[in-house]
């Protein structure tokens, strides 16, 4: 399936891959959606100060975590700046940072009607 | 003129008797005669005109008899001696019609002195005469002309006949005076009975119209008169009833039209009265049947309720009003919820914010000062949050939008996971916060464990913050089980400061706070309480308090749960079979509650325990009993607040060399590693967690069988548990180690071990995992393959240099898995060739990872029974 196609959220093979446990699911959210947002102010921050390899890291990071929740697009997009940060340039890493974040709010719009309401969360 | 001539001129002495004899019987017959009809009259037989009859048959049978056996002279005495003792009645009875017999008796006593043609013309002109003093006499109405003409032609008859027959004549007559007047007395009795059925007919209250077959009203009481307005004499002999309206009313609320078909049973109608008002009554229709079955009449009957009417619509009108009012009520009740419903979500979206930013910039560099003012709104942001979450929780059970979602519940586990998060949020107070949990409540039950969590949280919260020092003990018991349910029942017993009596009953209520001033210690929406009581009632429970002021308080609640099988892949725990048969425990905790909470989990299952308040007392206790060997199984010690371990209250357990080779566990609130106490075997968390306890005391200490059969294998690790059998060995646990810079990944690495039941430490970079390999011994290490600092393929390099220059800490080399989301040979050959054994690709998913951990445990376990081999082969390799 060509890397456009992939959907923005894959809950069923998530849950599956935890053994259908959605307790456990929402906690490993929980998780993910506090340390992404952060995650994004860590990779501009390495962005101002040249880190190259903080950002492929942090990339790498988002790419993983994004997969274990079923953020297939997301994680897909994460791995492509993986492996073009060294060849790109701040611009060019810039917006992808920023197409990174518009895509991580459809990813928690896509979480809602699941029953993982983003960012409230009760 | 001699009364009796014919006697006295009787020479014959024969004839005389004869005379005499017949004289006798007419005496007997008239006596009978007078009798037997008195008797009929005084019992006002109207048939007695029949019998009287035949009386007179015999009696003139007997006289014709006389007659013609004896003289005609006979006779005359006869006749005269009977009119003497009819005059005799006649003047005893106040009857008129015995005139009439009186005069008809003269025609045959005159008869014989009369003959031929006058004698003839004399009867019937005296019989005509009788006939008309009759008819004078006898004209009440209820003589009926058949009954006149029948008495006419009877009476024509005799006298022809007593025109042959004289003395017949008169009995007879004498007879049918007396069946005149019986008809006499019935005809008053009828009178009397007709009267009082008439003024019974115009006093009822009720009015009474009846009507001939052809709908003429032939009879009309005053009842009728004024409920109408009509008068008898405009309505009787009419076939129209003016009072039936002509049309049907158009009002639907109306009662139904009166008509005149409308019979049987009784209907609510409205008549229309002569002044044109309406008046509504109960009315009713009853035909009158003649004995042929046809109607003969009909019967209408209307009682007054117009007063009953007007207190119907009276009460129709108040009841409308007040459903009016109600309802309106209710609307601006639902109109409050909706709004505060909206309003709260309005508020939880900014503090969601709020929240979630303040612990943003918490991550960020800060002073001290900004730190500490960064927190404080977190703090209060997410004070807010829950008095939010409350109100909309209240609005929810209120409006009935709150629904239920049961699932399979372990009790047990909830309980610690409430008591646990209960007991980081104690605001530093010294309190013994434990909760028990009896033998009877069952290992798995149908809830809802978000709202049963809320619940319990709540009251268990409420007793933190109300007790300044001393102990906050939940107590969860069964009270009833039966067809597959339980009702349960949760105490929390604080000795807190109390509640009031007066103040108790508004405890439950909405937004009521026992504290209002403004100096007020405690702060709270005031919901907390009213929304359990509401859940625990959506439970199928209730909810109570019982409190002494400045003692503490117990609140308490009951729920009923369905008891269901655990769910498949999750065995439960057990805590009912008696795993510490045999082993004898001794605890050391200066907390009484805490004390008596772990003697009931230790002795429950099958365990001794020997208990002291600190070590010093055991200490002594051993010095005075003086043996060579002790007998326990385990040392349970409970660490003192603000006390280091190891500190001086540890070190002389630590010292006694008569317990140098018993495990010992320590009991604590603060997050501690073995590795960093010296000499203790584990750590036991608190607040006590049953299965954890028995558990802990499981795979550490040494049944005493086992203790004096085989020696103690001893390892050159300082914390290497003391291995005795191969089932302790079975029971004991992996170390795993897991090495993963990803907080994500970390996560789900963490929970798929716990739900395994296997414990595990964290590397945050290779380099930390190399540094903790170092000092520890571990089993299995997963590693992560791109770590800041240093990467898991060099960590793992770094380790298996280490196993080859300095001696294992264990008999067997460690088991290295990777995990990585490169899935390409070449990346898994680059694990292998830098000395990883495995590796587990990311995201990892839980079936992948039971099954490699099964694996590995599987051969680490083999291993370990044959140590040699498998380092051997670990260092070959």
């Amino acid at each position: 399936m060509p890397k456009s196609e992939l959907p923005v959220l894959d809950l069923a093979t998530a849950l599956e891959a935890m053994d259908n446990d959605r307790e456990m699911y929402g906690e490993i959210l929980s998780m993910y959606l506090t340390s992404t947002i952060s995650l994004f102010t860590e990779m501009e921050t390495q962005l101002r100060e040249n880190d190259t390899d903080g950002l492929i890291r942090s990339a790498h990071t988002l790419k993983s975590s994004s997969r274990t929740i079923g953020g297939l697009n997301l994680g897909a997009s994460a791995e492509k700046l993986e492996h073009t940060v060294p060849s790109y340039s701040p611009d060019e890493i810039l917006e992808s940072i920023s197409s990174l974040r518009s895509q991580f709010i459809k990813l928690c719009a896509a979480l809602s009607p699941e029953g993982f309401p983003v960012p409230l969360q009760r | 003129m001699s009364l009796f001539p014919s006697l006295r001129t009787c020479s014959d002495p024969v004839e005389l008797m004869r005379a005499q004899v017949a004289l006798f019987i007419t005496f007997l017959g008239a006596g009978f005669s007078i009798v037997s009809g008195g008797i009929k009259l005084y019992r006002h037989e109207y048939a007695a005109g029949g019998i009287d009859l035949l009386t007179a048959f015999i009696l003139a049978l007997g006289l014709v008899l006389v007659r013609t056996v004896l003289d005609f002279r006979i006779w005359r005495e006869s006749g005269l001696i009977l009119m003497s003792v009819y005059f005799i009645y006649l003047f005893t009875s106040p009857n008129y019609e015995n005139s009439a017999a009186f005069w008809t008796l003269l025609i045959p006593l005159m008869a014989p002195y009369i003959s031929g043609l006058r004698r003839s013309l004399v009867i019937i002109v005296l019989t005509l005469c009788v006939v008309l003093i009759h008819f004078i006499w006898i004209s009440a109405p209820h003589y009926t002309l058949v009954f006149k003409i029948r008495f006419l032609a009877v009476y024509l008859l005799i006298s022809i006949l007593a025109h042959a027959y004289n003395t017949m004549q008169a009995i007879v007559l004498l007879s049918l005076n007396r069946e005149v007047s019986r008809t006499k007395e019935l005809h008053s009795e009828l009178e009397r009975e007709k009267e009082y059925l008439e003024r019974l007919y115009q006093t009822l209250p009720c009015a009474i119209i009846s009507r001939s077959a052809d709908g003429t009203i032939t009879r009309f009481n005053a009842e009728t008169e004024r409920l109408t307005g009509y008068s008898a004499e405009e309505v009787l002999n009419q076939s129209s009833q003016p009072w039936v309206p002509s049309e049907k009313s158009d009002n639907a609320d109306s009662p139904d039209d009166c008509t005149p078909e409308r019979t049987g049973s009784n209907i609510e109608c409205r008549i229309r009265r002569k002044d044109g008002t309406s008046l509504d009554v109960l009315g009713s229709s009853v035909p009158v049947f003649d004995k042929n079955g046809t109607t003969h009449t009909t019967v209408d009957l209307f009682f007054d309720i117009s007063e009953r009417k007007r207190l119907e619509n009276e009460l129709i009108i108040a009841r409308t009003r007040a459903e009016l009012e109600s309802s309106k009520a209710l609307d601006a009740s639902r109109a409050k919820s909706v709004f505060l419903m909206s309003m709260s979500h309005e508020l939880r979206t900014p503090i969601n914010g709020i929240v979630g930013m303040n612990s943003l910039l918490l991550d960020t560099p800060l002073t001290r000062e900004q730190h500490e003012f960064a927190e404080n709104i977190g703090r209060a942001s997410k004070n807010l949050l829950g008095i939010i979450n409350d109100v909309l929780d209240f609005i929810d059970v209120e409006t009935g939008s709150m629904v239920l979602t049961p699932v399979p519940v372990d009790l047990r586990d909830l309980i610690d996971g409430i008591m646990s998060a209960a007991a980081e949020n104690t605001e530093n107070k010294h309190l013994d916060i434990q909760a028990l949990v009896d033998a009877s409540v069952p290992p798995c039950c149908m809830a809802d464990p978000v709202r049963l969590r809320q619940i319990i949280s709540s009251l268990v919260s409420n007793a933190i913050k109300f007790t300044p020092s001393g102990e906050v003990f939940l107590s969860v018991r069964a009270a009833e089980e039966s067809d597959g349910n339980v009702s349960l029942r949760f105490d929390i017993i604080d000795t807190g400061i109390g509640i009031p009596a007066e103040k108790r009953q508004m405890l439950f209520k909405p937004f009521s706070q026992i504290e209002t001033s403004a100096a007020r210690t405690h702060y709270g929406s005031g919901l907390g309480l009213a929304l359990s009581r509401r859940l625990a009632e959506l439970l199928g429970g209730e909810i109570g308090v019982s409190s002494t002021s400045g003692k503490g308080s117990t609140f308490w609640f009951t729920i009923k749960l369905a008891v269901c099988p655990p769910p498949a892949g999750k065995p439960p725990l057990p805590v009912n079979a008696r795993l510490l048969q045999g082993i004898t425990i001794v605890l050391i905790t200066p907390h009484p509650l805490e004390r008596k909470v772990l003697i009931y989990h230790i002795e429950h299952a099958g365990g001794n325990t020997t208990t002291f308040s600190n070590t010093t007392d055991f200490i002594e206790h051993l010095r005075i009993s003086q043996t060579g060997t002790t007998p326990y199984n385990a040392i349970l010690v409970a660490d003192e607040e603000g006390k280091d371990v190891p500190a001086d209250w540890l070190l002389p357990v630590k010292l006694e060399t008569r317990l140098r080779n018993i495990p010992l566990l320590l009991l604590s609130a603060r997050q501690r590693n073995t590795m960093d106490e010296p000499g203790i075997s584990t750590i036991v968390s608190r607040p006590i967690r049953q299965y954890q306890l028995i558990t802990s005391i499981l795979k550490n200490c040494r049944k005493p069988e086992e203790a004096s059969q085989k020696p103690v294998v001893t390892t050159k690790h300082p914390h290497a548990e003391p291995l005795g059998t191969e089932d302790l060995l079975e029971m004991k646990p992996l170390r795993i180690l897991v090495a993963e810079d990803n907080a994500v990944n970390r996560k789900v690495v963490e929970r798929y071990l716990q739900k395994a039941g296997y414990d595990a430490e964290f590397a945050k970079n290779g380099a930390e995992a190399v540094a903790m390999h170092q000092k520890s011994h571990y089993d299995l290490i997963l590693m992560d393959c791109l770590m800041p600092e240093m990467s898991g393929y060099d960590a793992t390099r770094a380790i298996r240099y280490d196993e080859k220059q300095t001696p294992p800490l264990s008999s067997v080399a460690t088991v290295i898995c990777a995990l990585t989301a490169n899935t390409s040979q070449e990346d898994k050959n680059r694990c292998l060739e830098c000395g990883m054994d495995d590796f587990l690709n990311k995201p990892v998913s839980w079936k992948n990872f039971t099954a490699t951990l099964k694996k590995w445990e599987e051969t680490i376990r083999t291993r370990k029974k044959r140590p040699s081999s498998a380092t051997e082969k670990s260092n070959n390799a």
